[in-house]
């Protein structure tokens, strides 16, 4: 008779792991991958190449460096390859993406203790580190989608050109900033593949409604009631702002990114409200067109906060809030 | 004549004739609802025919000029295209006597009125700037409406005429559709998982296992104080006789499922892992029956609730659905504070299949069962809940609960939707508050198996005897349900079923709560619900890795627990932490281990944290929180 095996319940376990989710992230940032190389053409698809290789390649020699167990095989890296190619322009040089990867990856991800322990996405971090370090490359040389035209992003003429007399709707049409025929990141100029991939992880249950909702939520409410734009309806200027600046991407798959959002319900609502509000303060306010990825970087410190303060009440539970206690008297 | 109008009656004729109409007219100029507002230039057939090889010119226009409402127009015509082809495929399938033409009509009909009330709400909008534009001094409120083109009107009466009838042709069961709805909005727990249900055995009889030439009864099969034996060694014992008892108050007593001589009172392996006393009874294969047969009678009205509970207690029933839970406890403490009796037929663990076959084919005795709860309790209602995974189950209680006065509750197929706490919020929306019993709500909540053991032992005077097994996996030749006596071991089920030894694992009980086995001699005990034979490829035994903080074991908890940080408090031994988030609370479902992404064992460190915490709370004397 052969040996039994004796452990914990239970006995049988969701094939779901860490490898398929990370691969159920990839396929829903094909459609982006394939509008950017159709917006950009080939040389989209090699920046996105060059930066998955050089972050697979940088977690590889770390664990080797470091005689860590290998952690390749769970495929976030590739994950944070893309988002970081996303993240550039594409008329940056092609030596950009190694170096964002290695400060990404290095720093952000394996020198905290690899996946799971990092306190700050690796794709904003690396994407803050390169903007910050070699701005020239990073900001003011973008092109448009086809025929590569030197132009301006969206949020630039929102921000910018608001005392001149240029209408934006003259540049672009909103129908333009959701499809993605704007100038931009690789990744970030199409709202409306990057919403199919969101769709998609929503549908597999990759991520949860909380993050996006209440990201685009917030932003799109803030914008609409304090437009500041004159020649435009406070509708068609909320709609400016939520179709350009990367928000879907950074809503569906960088704010959504599991170690560093918090893990409750009510977190993940308040985090994506959070970064919201610093989205339009940065993009009103702030010396930048862009907010997104340094609100969600600002958000990254107040996960384990909000975490601890937005504990559920357990099933059966005594409620203690306000109007519970108003109702109990 | 009655033929014909016969014909007419029938709502399949009135949607192809809308259907047909639509399609017709949509070629007529003057009813088209394409026609522009501007040039009156009929878009359709100009797009159809005269700018066929232009599409690309036509799909750049829509994408590079998207102004708000002109376009609205075009991106309405290209769901017109889609409404056309619904429809004209679903004529053709129902003329070619197929199937979906219905439904591909239905649609069609949907994506029309959608259209439709879009094509309103833009024709009224450009009215409304025309009319202030215009110097004309015109009543706007009417004229708005009457600048609309007949077209419209003309096929949105169509297309309303088709959605109506082809929702009346399509049959469509709108009780079942409320059932829908009640089991997704109503009748439902937060968390919980889906695991694939295996439930092949569900459709196979339940067979009879005859009874082993040594028979094992542990003193303990339930929870509670550990019995004591009545019987010596060399004792001859009958079947139903009582041979092991307890004085305490949470107990039940052992009875010998056959009769015969007690050969051994030793230590023996029981399915819990530990080594128990147990009575071994040497089978005389007579079935001399004990005196308690005799007691029992069907004029249960005639005895006091306390007295038959009383016999319950004696008939040694525990809770059937897996915790053995001394029954006779639960209804003493139920009789007069509970207006609510929930009968549990969700059987929400995989693979197992018993409580389905034994509603099946013991209806009588559950329907029976049923009533003498009802006299015991003397509760006003009663509910039984069952997933809606068990169709022919439904349909059997549906008929038979019809003119009774208990309600049959359909829920949704979810783990753990038959966990007491989870099945009481989904039948009755009660929430029973932390560290309190289902009876502080109002409710008793007892398992299909536990409510024909309550008749049999009060009507027949028969005790618990058999338990009705399931037994499945890759691990034995053919799989199947069987009614063995309590005592038999698991080696003689399993021979009976083919057991192979590829057997890499033994469950007693479901996959998500069962108990791994690691000997053979171990008997059928009370809680035997099941006996799962995984090999090799049915496991999952992966390596667990570090935290990625991914949040599904929070949202599959069902007592929103936080899993995870209680995993990594017991990790670091802050047992004062574990306590603040409530892992007393924890029904060790495993829910949150069979999410992880990660395969970290949750429910494990959670159950070192909920004894860690006892202890210490034992220990200060302090109360549980």
């Amino acid at each position: 008779m052969s040996e039994l095996i004796v452990s914990s319940s239970p006995h049988s376990k969701d094939h779901r792991n860490i490898s398929t989710v990370m691969g159920c992230v990839i396929i829903a940032l094909i459609p982006a991958m394939v509008g950017a190389v159709v917006y950009f053409k080939w040389r989209a698809l090699l920046m996105i190449l060059i930066s998955v290789v050089s972050c697979v390649l940088i977690e590889f020699f770390h664990n080797l460096l470091f005689k860590r167990p290998q952690s390749i095989h769970d495929c976030s890296a590739i994950v944070t390859g893309i988002l970081l190619a996303f993240n550039l322009p594409v008329t940056a040089p092609l030596w950009l993406p190694p170096i964002g990867a290695l400060f990404a990856i290095a720093v952000i991800k394996m020198l905290y203790g690899g996946l799971g322990k990092n306190m700050f996405n690796p794709a904003i971090a690396g994407r803050i580190f390169l903007f910050l370090s070699f701005s020239n490359y990073m900001s003011g040389n973008w092109i448009s989608p086809f025929d590569a035209v030197s132009t301006a992003t969206p949020l630039q003429y929102l921000k910018n050109m608001n005392g001149e007399l240029i209408n934006i709707t003259d540049k672009f049409t909103v129908g333009d900033c959701f499809l993605g025929n704007i100038g931009g990141c690789l990744g970030e100029t199409s709202g409306a593949l990057l919403l199919l991939g969101g769709i998609y992880l929503l549908y597999k249950r990759i991520i949860t409604w909380h993050i996006p909702v209440s990201f685009i939520g917030t932003v799109a409410l803030i914008t609409l009631i304090f437009p500041r734009y004159q020649d435009i309806s406070a509708w068609q200027y909320m709609l400016y702002q939520i179709c350009s600046g990367g928000l879907f991407l950074g809503a569906f798959f960088m704010a959504t990114d599991y170690t560093t959002s918090p893990i409750t319900p009510m977190g993940r609502i308040i985090y994506g409200i959070g970064c919201g509000l610093l989205t339009v303060f940065i993009r009103y306010f702030g010396g930048y067109p862009e907010g997104v990825s340094f609100a969600i970087l600002i958000m990254n410190f107040f996960v384990g906060f909000i975490d601890h303060k937005t504990i559920p009440k357990q099933f059966g539970g005594e409620r203690h809030g306000l109007w519970h206690k108003a109702t109990k008297k | 004549m009655k033929k014909i109008f016969g014909y007419f009656k029938n709502h399949l004729f009135y949607v192809q004739l809308f259907a047909l109409a639509t399609l017709i007219s949509a070629f007529i100029p003057a009813l088209n609802p394409l026609i522009d507002y501007e040039s009156g230039k009929n878009q359709m057939l100009f797009t159809i025919f005269a700018d066929l090889g232009n599409l690309e010119r036509y799909f750049e226009s829509i994408l590079s000029s998207f102004s708000f409402f002109g376009d609205i127009l075009y991106v309405t015509m290209l769901f017109f295209y889609v409404g056309w082809i619904c429809y004209l495929c679903g004529l053709i399938l129902i003329w070619s006597k197929s199937v979906g033409g219905k439904r591909s009509i239905f649609i069609g009909s949907l994506i029309f009125m959608v259209v439709y009330l879009a094509e309103f709400s833009v024709y009224y909008s450009i009215n409304i700037e025309l009319l202030h534009n215009s110097d004309e001094l015109i009543n706007s409120a009417s004229a708005v409406w009457t600048h609309i083109p007949l077209g419209v009107y003309y096929h949105f009466a169509l297309a309303l005429g088709v959605f109506i009838f082809s929702l009346l042709a399509s049959e469509i069961d709108f009780r079942a559709v409320w059932y829908g709805l009640r089991l997704n909005w109503i009748h439902r727990f937060d968390g919980g998982v889906h695991p694939t249900s295996h439930k092949n055995t569900r459709s196979i009889p339940i067979e009879k296992l005859p009874p082993q030439k040594e028979m094992i009864y542990p003193l303990l099969q339930h929870i509670g104080a550990i019995c004591t034996p009545l019987v010596k060694v060399g004792d001859y014992v009958r079947m139903g006789q009582k041979i092991a008892d307890s004085e305490s108050a949470v107990s039940v007593p052992v009875h010998s499922t056959v009769s015969g001589t007690v050969v051994k009172i030793c230590d023996w392996d029981h399915p819990t892992g530990n080594r128990i006393p147990a009575i071994i009874v040497e089978n005389d294969f007579e079935d001399n029956r004990a005196e308690c047969f005799q007691e029992g009678s069907a004029d249960y009205e005639a005895k006091t609730p306390d007295e038959l509970i009383e016999i319950i207690r004696e008939a040694g029933i525990v809770g059937m659905g897996g915790a053995a839970f001394p029954t006779h406890i639960k209804l003493a403490s139920a009789v007069g504070k509970v207006d609510t009796v929930i009968i549990n037929a969700a059987e929400c663990e995989p693979y197992l299949s018993s409580d389905h076959r034994e509603i099946l084919e013991n209806i009588d005795d559950l329907m029976n069962g049923l009533r003498l709860v009802r006299y015991i309790i003397g509760a006003q209602r009663m509910f039984v809940g069952i997933e809606n995974n068990k169709s022919d189950a439904i349909a059997l209680l549906h008929k038979r609960l019809a003119k009774s006065r208990i309600r049959l509750v359909i829920l949704k197929t979810k783990y753990p939707q038959g966990g007491e706490k989870q099945l009481i919020r989904a039948v009755t929306g009660r929430v029973v508050p932390s560290g309190k019993l289902p009876a502080d709500v109002g409710c008793l909540v007892l398992n299909v198996d536990t409510v024909v053991a309550i008749y049999r032992a009060v009507v027949a005077g028969e005790p618990l005897m058999r338990r009705i097994i399931t037994v499945a996996g890759h691990g034995v030749e053919r799989v199947g349900n069987v009614s063995a006596r309590i005592g038999t071991p698991f080696s003689a089920v399993l021979d009976h079923f083919g057991y192979l030894p590829t057997t890499k694992k033994l469950i007693m009980g479901g996959p998500m709560m069962g108990i791994a086995q690691y000997s053979l001699d171990a008997p059928v005990i009370k809680s035997t619900s099941g006996l799962l034979c995984f090999t090799k490829e049915q496991l999952t035994m992966d390596r667990d890795v570090s935290c990625i903080r991914c949040g599904s074991c929070v949202s599959a908890c069902p007592m929103r627990l936080v899993p995870s940080y209680i995993a990594q408090y017991v990790k670091s031994e802050n047992f004062e932490k574990v306590n603040e988030l409530h892992a007393g609370d924890c029904i060790e479902c495993g829910c949150c281990s069979f999410t992880c992404p990660a395969k970290i064992p949750l429910i494990q460190y959670i159950r070192i944290g909920k004894q860690k915490v006892q202890e210490m709370n034992r220990q200060t004397g302090g109360k549980r929180s």
